[in-house]
């Protein structure tokens, strides 16, 4: 398969995924084209990979993660913002999610790893190897980013539900 | 409805929000080419120091000595409609709510590409000039000719349909299979005819000897390119080739091009009279722009065919 076939039969999936995970068309659209850029210039690397289409999404999570990094030092937050950002770990079982729509702005403030995790295991319906190849990282990493991920998804919501209430 | 069903609604959701993939491809390539034809100037340091020094301004930069190997000026050259827009076939129908996005050439065959504005699946009816099926698919008729029903496995499968339309040329619609359905598919394939067509304005260019057009594309927002390369050469041969664009609007005074780690680098052009036409050029003369008419402008730029050529080609271009 030459890069121009495997674009044709990928780019599809590989563009829905970038705006899953950024939910930003235009940051999606950078990113997949940053990734076919490097993907075409060492193609003979790419294409003898195992799973070429789980390293194109690397490729896309590094270019967001590298994003976050440069927005994230770019931008003033305060210290509270900054505490939502790293949001918390445990897990409480008693606080269900809201709606959708406050659940898919929530996805947003998840770590980069997380948010990756996330859209790879419940949009893609990846297994846990799958996603440990995509994201270069070990099986018990992607399974922590996945359950803090859901735990702070949960909590998160738990917060903004009391101030609507309290308001 | 559980937590991780709300989870994974909110996840497709935000599927809406893809781009589409046929100009995240065309703009890929866009950025590819131009990356390999300023590696191809005189390794690369030359064109960058040239392009840094002038983009701060501290350096008039002299004539350019031309770098790498040279394609010689033409002594003839041929008026030349290009095909960009100019397909070898007409539409009559495509699916309700779908647009056309993109259009190329590229010698195997020319295709142009529609877009489903709800669920951002893609249509493709193209020319080939090989078999697109092979030996597989299911024997059907489009039109009363015999014709290919295919599934084709990629992400997600697609559903084509393709058929001979004289010696060595076919005509095949392609779209995604959960999107585009057999009836669909036929209906856009039986009202498709052999008459030529135009779906982007028509550019014609004097093109010299020993220069061809090898391939162009074009995007509704970028406009179209075309790449005219030495003795038609393909894109993986190592040699130079030019690059006409043609876009709607007003040209400006300067020129984007791709630096040599991907950055966007701005070269500031300026006015110059050439047989009767005004240009806007580098100061280097590899890139060279003409307002064609108040609505559309072309540029013309490569880091190896002599600056004459590419003067050339922009003072001789115009619309169809």
């Amino acid at each position: 398969m030459d890069i121009d076939e495997f674009s044709r039969e990928q780019l599809p999936g590989l563009v829905r995924f970038a705006a899953v995970l950024t939910g930003d068309t235009h940051l999606a659209q950078d990113l997949v084209q940053d990734a076919l850029m490097r993907a075409h210039l060492k193609w003979p690397l790419v294409s003898t990979a195992a799973r070429p289409d789980l390293y194109l999404r690397r490729m896309v999570i590094n270019g967001h993660l590298t994003w976050r990094r440069r927005w994230y030092q770019r931008t003033m937050r305060s210290a509270a913002d900054i505490g939502d950002l790293r949001g918390p770990t445990a897990p409480d079982p008693a606080i269900g999610i809201a709606d959708r729509d406050q659940l898919g702005e929530l996805l947003g403030r998840l770590t980069g790893p997380q948010q990756a995790a996330i859209v790879l295991r419940f949009y893609e319906d990846r297994d846990d190897t799958e996603i440990a190849e995509a994201m270069g990282c070990a099986v018990g990493t992607v399974r922590s980013h996945i359950s803090r991920g859901l735990s702070a998804l949960r909590i998160r919501l738990d917060h903004e539900l009391t101030e609507v209430s309290e308001s | 409805m559980t937590d991780l069903e709300l989870l994974r609604e909110a996840l497709r959701e935000r599927e809406s929000s893809a781009p589409d993939p046929t100009i995240v491809l065309a703009k890929t390539k866009v950025r590819l080419r131009r990356r390999r034809n300023l590696r191809r100037a005189a390794g690369l340091t030359g064109a960058v120091a040239l392009t840094a020094a002038a983009l701060i301004g501290i350096v008039a930069i002299p004539s350019a000595p031309v770098p790498g190997p040279v394609a010689e000026p033409a002594t003839t050259s041929k008026l030349t409609q290009l095909k960009g827009g100019l397909l070898p076939f007409t539409i009559g129908e495509v699916p309700a709510g779908y647009h056309l996005t993109t259009w190329a050439n590229e010698g195997d065959g020319q295709s142009v590409q529609y877009l489903g504005q709800a669920d951002y699946k893609v249509l493709t009816v193209g020319i080939r000039y090989t078999d697109p099926a092979g030996g597989s698919g299911t024997a059907t008729t489009v039109g009363g000719k015999p014709a290919k029903l295919r599934t084709i496995a990629a992400d997600p499968a697609e559903l084509e349909l393709s058929w001979e339309i004289g010696p060595g040329q076919w005509l095949r619609v392609k779209g995604t299979k959960d999107a585009v359905g057999e009836q669909a598919l036929r209906q856009v394939a039986e009202s498709v005819t052999a008459t030529p067509s135009t779906v982007a304005p028509v550019l014609e260019v004097e093109i010299p000897d020993g220069l061809s057009e090898e391939s162009s594309m074009g995007e509704r927002l970028l406009g179209q390119f075309f790449y005219l390369c030495p003795g038609g050469a393909g894109e993986h041969s190592g040699q130079a080739c030019a690059t006409v664009r043609l876009r709607s609007g007003t040209a400006q005074r300067e020129f984007g091009v791709g630096g040599p780690n991907g950055e966007d680098l701005k070269i500031p052009l300026t006015e110059q009279e050439a047989g009767g036409v005004t240009l806007l050029k580098s100061s280097d003369g590899r890139i060279v722009v003409r307002q064609l008419d108040s609505t559309h402008w072309i540029s013309v730029d490569s880091t190896q065919i002599d600056p004459v050529v590419l003067q050339r080609l922009a003072t001789t271009a115009k619309l169809g």
